[in-house]
């Protein structure tokens, strides 16, 4: 048992540690696969073919896929994820398109970092949810409320990432662009921005899942439309089920829009991609 | 400042030093104590062109300040360094540096890193430019790795990109700071002797910082020996020996054997002071 105990972070010398991290990137896909499909048996049996639990507060995978289909096909769920996503890119939009000068500004102007900093630090550390009764009283209960908070959540991470990025820049880096005769402008296109650029992705991907998690939280109360609307309908109505279904669609949407910034970062900065893991 | 000299002392009267250091101090506030803390002080060296100048000193003996001024990066406090006469008052294309952490840029490929400097100093007319950048990476044996990027290369291949960059620029002086420092033994043996070879061939006036002996003696034709606390130098030394200087062979010859007992004499007390007084 002590060298149980002993064994830090991966320090597995062999074994099952050993065999992960030899995996190509399809079989990490496949174990990947293997663990979501061992649960969703398990939990079928729990629930669906023993009944150990209530199908009615935790409904199987087979009930929620079947919700997944009266969703489809009453016409619910794409009218409701219209409703969000539009939100969603809307809200997502304001916030690159205000943080990332924002943070740019607060990274290389330190008055600027100085006066805007504790502001941002105070509103990006304040639950959304907070937020989201003044987001009705200010906004009505269209789809105002939900691009508000979708942008103050996805907001502070990009804008504080950046600023830390730029301010984080290589000394060495800067050195070298300074006795190769870069003026100001060069400095700051040719070493600053694109050192920053890591950061900015790290950023957006904080962003996708707050912005997510925002949105849903806007839609939960007083909204007629969007996820969230859809979410609390059915499950104040017991239909679990679609609640579930529902939720599995957000989830898709928050990992896959993570996955679309990583692929845009692939593309834009192929420099930053990682040792295999 | 002590300047013993030690045989030969090569005394032979030259034209005008391309670089001259003049009582040079510089000091930084500490602005946790409000105190001043003197990197370097009293520092005076002459620098003739195409000289091959080593500055030894342990860690922390204001060497890389030293080198820092020459290259414009930081203002002197007192004093000043003149290079072919004129005052240092910022970084020139007359001055490269190699840095000991390469400081590469992550986002660029070999062949764009190389570029580097001709691109800031805005020497991108014309198409000759191609030529030189590709010159200089098969000069430091680079073929082959233009599209890679510095984090799919070792150390040492990426000390030669900062080495092809500083020699693309085309300076006059040489500013290496500790280049081998971070390179493993077997590639550092293989690299010195690589770049005594390319300085030889384009005559080069260099300032070599190390704080290895053997890598002092096997490059300088002066080793300058610095000692801490505050950071100056504690004596300037010839070394006479002839060139090519082939690794195997020198390590028997008397005059490399003496020159090393002496630095490490002078090194060891030097460490041991700056252990004392930490």
């Amino acid at each position: 048992m002590s060298t149980f105990l002993a064994s830090g972070p991966n320090l597995g010398r062999g074994g099952i540690a050993a065999w992960l991290a030899g995996l190509s990137g399809r079989g990490k896909a496949l174990v990947l696969a293997g663990e979501v499909v061992v649960m969703l048996v398990v939990w079928e049996l729990v629930v669906g073919v023993f009944g150990w639990i209530n199908p009615v507060f935790f409904p199987p995978p087979s009930a929620v896929a079947q919700g997944f289909v009266e969703l489809v096909q009453s016409g619910a769920l794409a009218a409701n994820l219209t409703v969000s996503i539009q939100a969603w890119l809307t809200g997502f939009a304001i916030a690159v398109v205000i943080g990332i000068p924002v943070g740019l500004l607060m990274g290389s102007v330190l008055p600027v970092d100085r006066i805007v900093g504790p502001i941002a630090w105070t509103i990006y550390a304040t639950p959304t949810i907070a937020y989201q009764p003044l987001a009705k009283a200010w906004f009505g209960f269209g789809i105002g409320p939900v691009i508000f908070l979708v942008t103050i959540s996805a907001l502070f991470p990009i804008l504080l990432n950046i600023a830390a990025g730029m301010r984080t820049t290589n000394q060495s880096i800067i050195n070298a662009g300074r006795v190769y005769g870069a003026n100001r402008l060069q400095l700051y296109r040719s070493v600053f921005l694109p050192s920053t650029v890591p950061f900015l992705f790290a950023g957006l991907r904080q962003a996708v899942v707050l912005a997510t998690i925002g949105m849903v939280v806007a839609e939960l109360a007083g909204s007629s439309s969007g996820m969230g609307a859809l979410i609390i309908r059915a499950a104040n109505t017991y239909q679990t089920d679609q609640a579930f279904a529902a939720i599995a669609v957000v989830v898709v949407w928050s990992v896959g829009m993570t996955q679309v910034v990583t692929l845009i970062e692939r593309w834009v900065a192929p420099w930053t991609r990682k040792g295999r893991r | 400042m002590t300047t013993t000299t030690i045989e030969p002392a090569g005394g032979e009267a030259s034209a005008a030093p391309l670089i001259s250091v003049r009582d040079l101090t510089v000091s930084y506030d500490v602005a946790r104590t409000g105190s001043k803390l003197i990197a370097i002080e009293g520092v005076d060296l002459d620098v003739r062109e195409g000289e091959f100048v080593t500055v030894l000193g342990p860690s922390g003996c204001g060497k890389t300040t030293f080198m820092n001024v020459i290259a414009g990066l930081v203002k002197p406090t007192a004093g000043q360094v003149l290079v072919a006469g004129e005052p240092v008052t910022g970084p020139g294309p007359d001055r490269a540096v190699v840095f000991q952490d390469y400081a590469l840029l992550p986002w660029r490929t070999v062949f764009d890193n190389v570029k580097f400097g001709l691109e800031m100093q805005k020497s991108l007319r014309g198409g000759g430019w191609r030529d030189r950048v590709q010159e200089a990476i098969e000069l430091v044996g680079l073929s082959g790795f233009e599209h890679s990027y510095p984090r799919e290369l070792s150390g040492g291949m990426q000390q030669r990109v900062g080495l092809a960059r500083a020699i693309v620029a085309q300076p006059r002086i040489l500013l290496m700071d500790e280049p081998l420092g971070a390179v493993d033994a077997l590639t550092r043996e293989v690299m010195r002797a690589e770049i005594e070879k390319l300085i030889a061939a384009t005559g080069k006036t260099v300032l070599f910082i190390t704080h290895s002996i053997e890598e002092a003696i096997l490059l300088g034709d002066r080793i300058v020996v610095f000692k801490s606390h505050p950071g100056a130098i504690k004596e300037v030394i010839e070394t006479g020996l002839d060139r090519p200087r082939s690794e195997r062979s020198i390590q028997s010859d008397p005059r490399f054997l003496e020159l090393r007992d002496h630095l490490w004499d002078a090194l060891q007390g030097e460490a041991a002071a700056a252990a004392v007084s930490k």
